[in-house]
């Protein structure tokens, strides 16, 4: 418990009217998302012109979206957040250019919660944004539960009246796609809208505010991803899921005070998701 | 929210839950259609869970019926479409969960309301009975975070000594600390995210509350909780914080009263002892010239003696009978002090040498066995006194040197000028005054505790001394080195 013996009674916590303390902020670094940013354009622009193959996009857009929600949330912990944002965003490159060589070089996914967890130990600094273990371990229980049952009732609520198929075949394409959900889309959504956006709402304002805030802002990530599928019932089921889904992180990671409890129930829900055919 | 025993809960949410699969049933009976009927029977077991478990119970069990719905109309708008029908669910299903938040939020507030009055009575049973104030305050901790549902409650309060007590003991707030800040301020201070939580990604909240009475703050209160504190959260502390400061008031109004009462009543015994003891000494002070004047008178009456002897017979009569008036001089001025119907002064141009000479001459006549000398310079200013009162303090202060000298020793009287004021000291070489007996000397009834001394009085003559040199505009202070002998010095107003 960092800090704890410092200021443990609360008549004793350190006060000065001119500065209200406050515990966490979040940085935006301009030039690095500057960068990420532009190099998507850049590959849009290409691919737009006819110069690049729409797969090239595809492929910067990885590291480039998700690189950006990595980077601001270890730039809002970590003073030395620099190499550990670039060799996320380097992991994340090379994890979707292995992933369009072969269907098994999406496992280079693995690599970045591996990586991330890494740091996390290595920087208490970032037990802040929630990168270190939860306070009770029956939290992660609580979050494969959450997950498994979004997921269950996902599962269920497709097949029985959308007709969708449930089918983890074939296998290499159920792969990349859980791959990519360990490695990029969980990961990043947790660390940003769990460890940034929620963490620094709640400093402020109610737990259910702060859930709105995140859950929203979650949401219009999801509503703009170009893979999302268009079709109206889709979205409303999507957002359904995915708002629950969120609101359960938020929940997690307020009780936990880690991304872990959230990520696994994520994980639950994506596993599900990427089960459906149809 | 007051929990129900949990044989009693187990047994209530089953019947919630099997009224939610009944109601979800029935809607898949009418063929599962977004605009449903049954669909309206999911507020029953809301309002239910709301009302028995609160906000969580409401939420939880709309949320339940939410998904268990959602694969009806989710289907239903697959086949159909968003038409009116699914808007219409959609809607049903947000009432419900709006339905059970507002009536789970009316719960949990009325029971608060009722934790909060449940926490009064509890402050005042830690502080009103014979528990001492330290206990109390653990009491009223453990109260509190169990009440308030808080991770840490503190108090501590500001004694008027400006030492501290907590329940932990005693331990002051330290300068520039959100306790101290509040202290001074009397302010309520609400931290959002305090330093040092003990989970770095949740903020630390914390409230402190100033125990005010009257216009000062007597404490504070803080509490720590990971939920934070609601508006409605923080007025309840704030009132809560003015019943401590209340109880600890009356407490501490107690305790001085108690203690006032106690010296009081010490006091009280004290003057009873020292009348008791006034009594014993004036009936054997009265008694010895008495028996004195008795005895030579009945000598004179029955038998014949030669002129010397009766004329020292005589002397001895006049001298007892002088002593005898002293007594009953000192006797009526205490009891005109006593009664507030003391003689006002009337000062007049005194010059203090004859004064001094008068009254060695009187000293020596009575007592050759002791040396009277007077240090007096000619250009000494006149006092500005009350004649009679002077002549009375001088034979006091010098009676009470002749008293406690040996033979032989020097009585000196020395007249000095200092400022506006005369200084009139009387010193002798006798036994002194012991060290813890000094500040005493002056009161009423006092005697000096001596060993071995014949020496008598009735512990008035200083008491009258100090009187009446007060009363003249003046003050009295004594120097004394046990063993060595004593100075009283009489600072009076000079003729301007």
């Amino acid at each position: 418990m960092p800090g704890w013996s410092m200021y443990s009674s609360p008549l004793a916590i350190p006060f000065d009217p001119s500065a209200p303390p406050r515990q966490f902020r979040m940085s935006c670094p301009v030039w690095p998302l500057a960068l990420l940013s532009g190099a998507l354009a850049l590959a849009a622009f290409g691919a737009w012109l006819g110069w690049l193959d729409p797969r090239v996009v595809r492929i910067v857009a990885v590291p480039s979206a998700h690189g950006t929600l990595l980077t601001v949330a270890l730039a809002s912990a970590d003073p030395r957040w620099r190499r550990h944002a670039a060799v996320l965003t380097s992991l994340l490159a090379g994890a979707a250019v292995a992933a369009r060589v072969s269907p098994w070089g999406a496992l280079a996914y693995l690599a970045v919660p591996l990586a991330l967890s890494g740091i996390g130990a290595r920087e208490p600094r970032l037990a802040i944004i929630g990168l270190g273990l939860p306070r009770r371990w029956r939290t992660v229980l609580v979050g494969v539960a959450a997950g498994v049952f979004l997921g269950g009732h996902l599962l269920l609520s497709a097949s029985r009246t959308f007709g969708y198929e449930v089918r983890v075949v074939p296998l290499d394409r159920y792969l990349v796609a859980l791959a990519y959900d360990v490695g990029a889309n969980v990961v990043s959504a947790e660390c940003f809208f769990r460890g940034v956006l929620f963490n620094l709402a709640q400093r402020r304002w109610s737990f259910g505010v702060s859930a709105a805030l995140a859950t929203g802002a979650a949401l219009a990530r999801y509503l703009v991803d170009p893979a999302m599928p268009r079709a109206v019932e889709t979205i409303v089921g999507a957002m359904f899921y995915l708002t629950l889904e969120n609101a359960v992180s938020c929940g997690l990671f307020w009780w936990s005070g880690s991304l872990l409890p959230g990520s696994v129930a994520g994980l639950g829900f994506f596993a599900a998701y990427r089960a459906l055919h149809g | 929210m007051r929990h129900p025993p949990r044989r009693l809960a187990f047994v209530e949410w089953a019947a919630l839950l099997s009224m939610v699969v009944v109601a979800t049933a029935a809607s898949m009976w009418q063929d599962a259609g977004p605009d449903t009927l049954p669909r309206h029977l999911y507020i029953v077991p809301t309002v239910w869970a709301a009302l028995r478990f609160g906000l969580a119970g409401g939420i939880a069990m709309a949320s339940l019926a939410a998904f268990l719905d959602a694969p009806l109309l989710l289907g239903a708008i697959e086949t159909w479409g968003v038409d009116r029908g699914a808007v219409e669910a959609v809607v049903t299903l947000g009432l419900l969960a709006l339905v059970g938040g507002l009536a789970g939020s009316l719960a949990d507030r009325a029971s608060r309301q009722r934790e909060r009055y449940e926490a009064v009575l509890a402050l005042q049973r830690s502080f009103g009975g014979a528990v001492p104030l330290r206990e109390g305050l653990g009491l009223t901790n453990r109260t509190l975070a169990r009440l308030l549902r808080a991770e840490a409650v503190e108090v501590v309060i500001d004694r008027e000594d400006g030492t501290c007590l907590g329940a932990a003991g005693p331990r002051c707030l330290a300068a520039g600390a959100a306790g101290a800040w509040v202290a001074a301020h009397a302010r309520s201070l609400y931290l959002r995210d305090a330093p040092a939580g003990t989970v770095p990604a949740r903020p630390r909240r914390v409230l402190l509350v100033p125990l005010v009475a009257g216009e000062r703050a007597v404490g504070v209160l803080a509490a720590e909780r990971a939920v934070g504190f609601s508006r409605d959260d923080r007025a309840a502390l704030e009132t809560l914080g003015a019943q401590i400061a209340l109880a600890l008031e009356n407490a501490r109004l107690q305790d001085q009263l108690e203690a006032k009462v106690a010296a009081a009543t010490r006091r009280l015994e004290e003057l009873n002892r020292a009348k008791s003891e006034f009594v014993s000494v004036a009936s054997h002070e009265l008694r010895t010239p008495l028996t004195s004047l008795r005895g030579f008178s009945e000598l004179l009456l029955t038998r014949r003696y030669g002129e010397a002897e009766t004329r020292r017979f005589i002397e001895v009569i006049h001298a007892e009978a002088e002593r005898l008036g002293r007594i009953l001089d000192n006797l009526l001025d205490l009891a005109r002090i006593e009664s507030g119907q003391r003689n006002e002064p009337r000062p007049v141009p005194v010059s203090i040498r004859p004064l001094l000479e008068a009254q060695v001459e009187s000293f020596q006549a009575q007592d050759a066995r002791r040396w009277f000398r007077i240090f007096a310079p000619a250009d000494l200013p006149r006092l500005l006194v009350d004649r009679d009162a002077m002549e009375r303090i001088l034979t006091n202060l010098i009676s009470n040197a002749v008293k406690y000298s040996p033979e032989g020793s020097d009585v000196r009287l020395v007249a000095t000028v200092a400022g506006g004021m005369v200084d009139v000291s009387v010193e002798d070489q006798g036994v002194g005054i012991p060290e813890d007996a000094v500040p005493h000397v002056f009161e009423r009834y006092y005697r000096v505790p001596r060993r071995g001394s014949g020496a008598r009085g009735l512990g008035l003559g200083l008491s009258l001394v100090k009187s009446l040199v007060e009363s003249n505009g003046g003050a009295i202070r004594v120097e004394s080195s046990p063993g060595a002998g004593s100075r009283f010095t009489v600072s009076l107003p000079g003729v301007p």
